[in-house]
C-alpha cells in the first residue's frame, strides 16, 4: 500500500518543551508543521456547517496551552487528533444550536473556487463531503484517515485509540455505508464503490 | 469524472487547505496565544482590578486599530490614512492604526501610493512575498503564477518566501514564486493555460518537485513532467521518468502515465517496452507490429 505524507514528523520533546515555554520560533515550527494537518482534519471531519478555520484555531490554541500535559511526545499526533475531535464536537453542537435560531445565518466562509475549470471537481468534492456528513462520526473518521489520507489500519487505530481489528471492521462497515449513500446521491456508479479509495 | 481516482482527487482537493488559509490560521492562533490570559486565583483579585483599570486607561489612550476587508471585482480605491492610498481589484485585508499599516493580500491587483518622506510604515504580505514600503508607489499582483511587484516610483524592499530579497527602484519589478509544491503545480498549470512554452512549464514542475510535497501533488507534478518532457521531444528523459514513476506504487494518474510511457516507447522504437506496457488491444496490436 502506498502512503500519503499526510503527517509531518513528530516534534521532538525539546521542541515541545520550547513551544510550551512560549518560545516563538518553536511555536512557529509547530504551526508550520501541524496547522495544515489540523485544518485538513477540521475541513474533512467538521462538515459544511462548521467553520474549519475557527475550529482549527481553537485546536491549535488548546494544544499550545495544554502542551505541558502531554505525557508522551511519541503520541503527539494522537493527542492532536483527540483535541481536534473534542473541539469539532463543540463546534458541531454550536452550529446545530445556531441552526435553530430564527434568522441566524451561520458565519461560514464561502469556500467556492473561482476558476471555471475547477467547478466540476468541486462539485464532486462537495458531494463526497455531503456523504461524509451523513455518516456516523466514527465511520467518517475512519474513512478520512484510511481512505482519504491513506493511513494504514494500524496508524488509524493508533490515532483513534482503538484496536486494529476494531479499526478494520469499522472501515469495512463505513465503506459499505458510504457506497450505499453514494449510489443514492447519484455519485456515478463507477465512482461509488471506491470513491474514497476503498479499492485498496 | 470518469473514474474513482478523479472523485478521490476532487475530495482531497476540497479538503486540502490553501497556503493562505494556513498562514492566516497560524497568524490568528499566534495572536490569540500572545494575548495575556487572566488569572483565576482570587488572591490576585485586587491586582486584577488594578490591571483592569490600567488596561482601561491604556485602551482609552491606545491608537485606534481598524481592520477592513478589501474585496472588489473592479478597481476600487481606499484611503487607509493621510499618507497611504490603495487601489485594488481582488481581495485582502488591511489593518492600520494610522501610523502603521499592514495589508494581507490574497488575490488580484493591489496598487499602493504612499506619500514619501513621512515615515510611513506599510507592509504588504502575500503568501510568497513581504513588501516593505520606503515611501513610494507600486503594485502587487498575486495570481497562480506567484506575486509580482512593480515599482512606479520610490523604493520598496521585497523579501520572497524562497529567501530571495532585494530593493526595487522605479521601473523595476520582481516576482516571488510559490513556495509550496501545490503552488508550483498551480503555476505550471497557469503557465500551460496561458500559452507559455513547455520549457517554462518544465522549470515550474521541476521546482515543485524539489519542494516538500504530499503524494497526490507529487504524483500530479511527476505525471505532468513526463508529459511535458514528451512534448519537448526529450523522449529519453521522459522514458526514464515514466519508468521510475511506474516502478512506484502510486495509483493517481497511473493510467495516463502508462499511456505516455507506451507512446514514448513506440516513438523510440523500443518495441519490447511497448509490448510490456500495452494495456489495450489496440496498443498490443501496435506493439506486435513493431516487434515484427
Amino acid at each position: 500500500m502506498h502512503c500519503l505524507r499526510v503527517t509531518p514528523p513528530l516534534p521532538t520533546p525539546a521542541l515541545l518543551d520550547a513551544a510550551g515555554s512560549g518560545d516563538a520560533d518553536a511555536r512557529q515550527q509547530l504551526f508550520r508543521d501541524w496547522a495544515p494537518v489540523v485544518l485538513r482534519w477540521c475541513k474533512s471531519l467538521g462538515g459544511p456547517k462548521v467553520d474549519a478555520e475557527d475550529a482549527a484555531h481553537d485546536v491549535l490554541v488548546t494544544a499550545l496551552t495544554r502542551l505541558p500535559t502531554l505525557r508522551e511526545a511519541a503520541r503527539f499526533d494522537a493527542w492532536m487528533f483527540g483535541i481536534t475531535r473534542r473541539v469539532l464536537t463543540g463546534h458541531r453542537r454550536t452550529a446545530w444550536v445556531r441552526g435553530w435560531i430564527p434568522g441566524f445565518t451561520p458565519d461560514v466562509p464561502d469556500s467556492a473556487e473561482g476558476p471555471n475549470a475547477r467547478i466540476e471537481r468541486n462539485q464532486t468534492g462537495a458531494r463526497v463531503q455531503a456523504i461524509l456528513e451523513r455518516l456516523p462520526e466514527d465511520h467518517r473518521e475512519i474513512l478520512v484517515l484510511c481512505d482519504l489520507e491513506e493511513r494504514s489500519d494500524e496508524a488509524a487505530a493508533a490515532l483513534l485509540g482503538v484496536a486494529v481489528g476494531t479499526a478494520k471492521s469499522r472501515l469495512r462497515r463505513a465503506r459499505e455505508r458510504f457506497q450505499i449513500l453514494a449510489e443514492r446521491s447519484g455519485l456515478a456508479a463507477d465512482n461509488a464503490p471506491a470513491a474514497l479509495g476503498g479499492g485498496r | 469524472m470518469n473514474n474513482y481516482e478523479d472523485a478521490k482527487s476532487a475530495a482531497r482537493e476540497r479538503f486540502e487547505p490553501s497556503e493562505l488559509a494556513v498562514a492566516r490560521l497560524s497568524r490568528r492562533a499566534a495572536a490569540t496565544l500572545d494575548q495575556p490570559r487572566p488569572s483565576r486565583r482570587p488572591v490576585y483579585a485586587g491586582f486584577a482590578a488594578l490591571s483592569v483599570a490600567a488596561a482601561a486607561l491604556l485602551f482609552a489612550l491606545r491608537p485606534t486599530v481598524t481592520v477592513s476587508a478589501l474585496a472588489a471585482d473592479t478597481a476600487t480605491t481606499m484611503q487607509v490614512s493621510d499618507d497611504v492610498a490603495l487601489s485594488y481589484a481582488g481581495r485582502g485585508e488591511v489593518t492600520t492604526d494610522g501610523a502603521h499599516s499592514r495589508v494581507a493580500w490574497e488575490l488580484g491587483t493591489l496598487d499602493v501610493e504612499v506619500t514619501p518622506n513621512r515615515g510611513v510604515d506599510l507592509v504588504i504580505e502575500t503568501p510568497e512575498a513581504t513588501v516593505r514600503v520606503i515611501g513610494t508607489g507600486f503594485t502587487v499582483a498575486r495570481d497562480a503564477l506567484g506575486s509580482a511587484v512593480d515599482v512606479r516610483h520610490g523604493i520598496v524592499a521585497v523579501r520572497c518566501g524562497d529567501g530571495r530579497e532585494g530593493q526595487l527602484t522605479a521601473g523595476q519589478s520582481m516576482t516571488c514564486l510559490p513556495v509550496r509544491a501545490a503552488g508550483m503545480l498551480a503555476r505550471a498549470k497557469a503557465l500551460a493555460a496561458g500559452g507559455a512554452g513547455d520549457a517554462d512549464v518544465l522549470v515550474a514542475l521541476d521546482a515543485g518537485l524539489r519542494l516538500d510535497a504530499s503524494a497526490p501533488v507529487r504524483a500530479e507534478l511527476s505525471a505532468r513532467r513526463i508529459r511535458t518532457l514528451s512534448a519537448l521531444g526529450r523522449d529519453e528523459e521522459a522514458a526514464a521518468a515514466a519508468s521510475a514513476w511506474l516502478a512506484g506504487d502510486e495509483t493517481i494518474r497511473r493510467a495516463e502515465v502508462e499511456d505516455l510511457a507506451f507512446a514514448v516507447a513506440m516513438r523510440r522504437g523500443d518495441c519490447a517496452t511497448a509490448t510490456r506496457l500495452a494495456k489495450t488491444d489496440a496498443q498490443a496490436a501496435t506493439a506486435a507490429a513493431c516487434e515484427r
